[in-house]
């Protein structure tokens, strides 16, 4: 079944061959990621494995991204992961179960919200789903307090280092395939179309709001299950750590320096941005925040572009849309 | 030209109340020829998206012989129907075959078939066949409105709705867009074309079958070609003496 679904989507039209374009540089990243971690000290191996939780938030934002919305809903979806695995492992399921529903739970309540917010224009769409996190958590909080007394919960499952890692680079392939799925089709072009213009988008026959909402339930789904898995190694979950607004904040920032043209922007974005963060909260723990805004601005102003398109520039995927345009020049 | 199949049709609404129905056979060219904001744009997006004011929000189509009460709802028939705009015809940063091939996947072509309608479509349009890797963006507006109607065909329209082909292009251009369209007649296309003047309607009376004049979002009148340029319509709405 599986291979004959691969013979459809590849050979005859090559996009396999595309999506193996597109993914390698992905894939060799977290092989040499996942690697570092099994044989560093564990500080660093917690630092690895923060990496890859966040390049497990920054893919799917950046494939939304790619129609235009900033989205501020990350640590939304994340913290319905936690809590729909907790949840289901207090119910005396299994974990797989756990990630499973948390990854449809995440996907139906993205369709839902899409459809109040994603007629809004980007900075609208932004202020949207900060609006959206804050409101599911202290939702979560105050049902929380009223049912059970107190607020969080312990994940009842102990996961050993090693294995969250391999689980979260598993998920990272995932990812990474989704992802040059998606750059490596026809989806590649109704992106862009509903990018550029969503007036001729429609008249085209593409339908931006429809396939915003589908894309958006995807991309929630995708960081839905990088929160329930962070939470197997969390050991304690409340509203304040998996809904925090720092999360958000981070994987945006995150994706705004990587961008989305090329998959190791999220990736390489990730791994300095998480080390920089825990760094700097280490020698400098009021300002680490400053500082990453620094490096923002400073990219906003000078460079003025994501590291993605500084590699297409460098080091060019064939498909991609930037390479399309410049090569065509 | 037209076989004398129909195609098309809108009734029942107070923007054909005058003429009883507007009627589009195949490989028919009908144009719709009104001032600014007469309810042209309006009518042709009612088609194509199912969206407009009233008095025109309240037709009924009628496509190959089914009716379709809400236009929105045009279903299986959506791809049979291209909506091409006046302006912001292209993506500009897609390259000439990537706003083909555009047309191509929206119209839900075979993967076996896709090929031909390339081939089809280079042959139609020569001068895309040398420049299928340049960016639309750089192309001039009349190769920008070609595009545009490629990217149409492409999708295998049988039904082209065109909003002011002639709008801002210089004569030459003008003409050679027109004779794209006696091309895609005789290929039994149908033209369901907007223009604000007579005037490239006259240039190339040969490519129209019928002209509808609307105004203040009403069809107020049916001519052939040959007819509009004596009658008190053109006189009226377009200044034009006889």
């Amino acid at each position: 079944m599986a291979w004959r679904i691969i013979m459809r989507i590849g050979w005859r039209s090559n996009a396999l061959l595309e999506m193996l374009r597109v993914s390698w540089p992905g894939l060799v990243a977290i092989s040499i990621l996942l690697s570092l971690g099994l044989i560093m000290p564990a500080g660093i191996m917690a630092t690895i494995r923060n990496s890859l939780s966040y390049i497990n938030l920054a893919i799917p934002w950046a494939i939304f991204y790619s129609l235009g919305y900033p989205s501020f809903a990350t640590a939304a979806f994340y913290g319905i992961g936690a809590y729909v695995l907790t949840y289901t492992l207090l119910s005396g399921l299994s974990p797989l179960v756990g990630v499973i529903a948390s990854v449809l739970a995440s996907f139906a309540i993205a369709l839902a919200l899409g459809a109040i917010t994603l007629r809004l224009a980007g900075l609208f769409f932004f202020f949207a789903t900060l609006a959206i996190l804050e409101a599911i958590g202290q939702l979560l909080r105050y049902t929380e307090i009223t049912l059970t007394g107190h607020i969080g919960k312990i994940v009842p499952i102990i996961v050993s280092d090693q294995l969250s890692l391999s689980i979260l680079a598993a998920l990272a392939v995932v990812n990474i395939a989704i992802y040059s799925y998606i750059m490596s089709t026809r989806h590649r072009i109704y992106i862009h179309t509903i990018r550029s213009d969503k007036v001729l988008a429609t008249s085209v026959g593409v339908n931006p709001y429809r396939y915003s909402s589908i894309l958006f339930g995807v991309t929630s789904a995708m960081q839905a299950a990088s929160g329930s898995i962070s939470a197997m190694y969390l050991l304690y979950i409340d509203p304040g750590s998996v809904f925090s607004p720092t999360i958000s904040l981070l994987t945006l920032i995150i994706g705004l320096l990587g961008g989305y043209a090329n998959i190791l922007g999220p990736i390489v974005s990730s791994i300095a941005i998480v080390f920089l963060y825990e760094y700097t909260s280490r020698i400098a723990p009021y300002v680490n925040l400053v500082i990453l805004g620094a490096i923002v601005m400073a990219f906003t102003l000078y460079l003025r572009t994501s590291l993605s398109d500084i590699i297409e520039r460098l080091w060019p995927s064939r498909r991609s849309i930037i390479h399309y345009g410049r090569e065509s020049r | 030209m037209s076989n004398g199949k129909r195609l098309f049709s809108i009734r029942g609404c107070p923007v054909v109340e005058a003429v009883g129905e507007l009627a589009l056979g195949e490989g028919e060219a009908v144009f719709l020829v009104g001032p600014n904001g007469s309810g042209k744009t309006s009518l042709l997006r009612f088609i194509a998206f199912g969206d407009a004011p009233y008095p025109i929000n309240q037709c009924s189509l009628s496509i190959d012989g089914n009716l379709l009460i809400n236009p929105g709802g045009l279903g299986l028939f959506r791809r049979h129907i291209q909506y091409i705009p006046s302006e912001r015809m292209v993506f500009p940063d897609l390259t000439v075959e990537e706003n083909i091939k555009l047309g191509i996947m929206i119209g839900g072509i075979p993967r076996n078939e896709r090929d031909k309608i390339l081939g089809e479509i280079y042959g139609l349009f020569p001068i895309f066949a040398s420049r299928r890797r340049q960016l639309a963006g750089t192309l001039s507006g009349g190769e920008q409105k070609m595009l545009s109607i490629a990217r149409a065909l492409a999708a295998r329209a049988r039904i082209l709705l065109v909003d002011e082909p002639s709008a801002g292009l210089a004569p030459k251009a003008i003409d050679t867009i027109y004779s794209i369209f006696r091309d895609l007649r005789a290929k039994g296309v149908s033209l369901l074309v907007a223009e604000q003047s007579l005037w490239p309607i006259i240039r190339n009376i040969d490519s129209v079958d019928t002209i509808y004049v609307i105004h203040n979002m009403r069809i107020v009148n049916r001519q052939s070609p040959g007819d509009i340029m004596g009658s008190d319509i053109a006189r009226k709405y377009f200044g034009l003496r006889r």
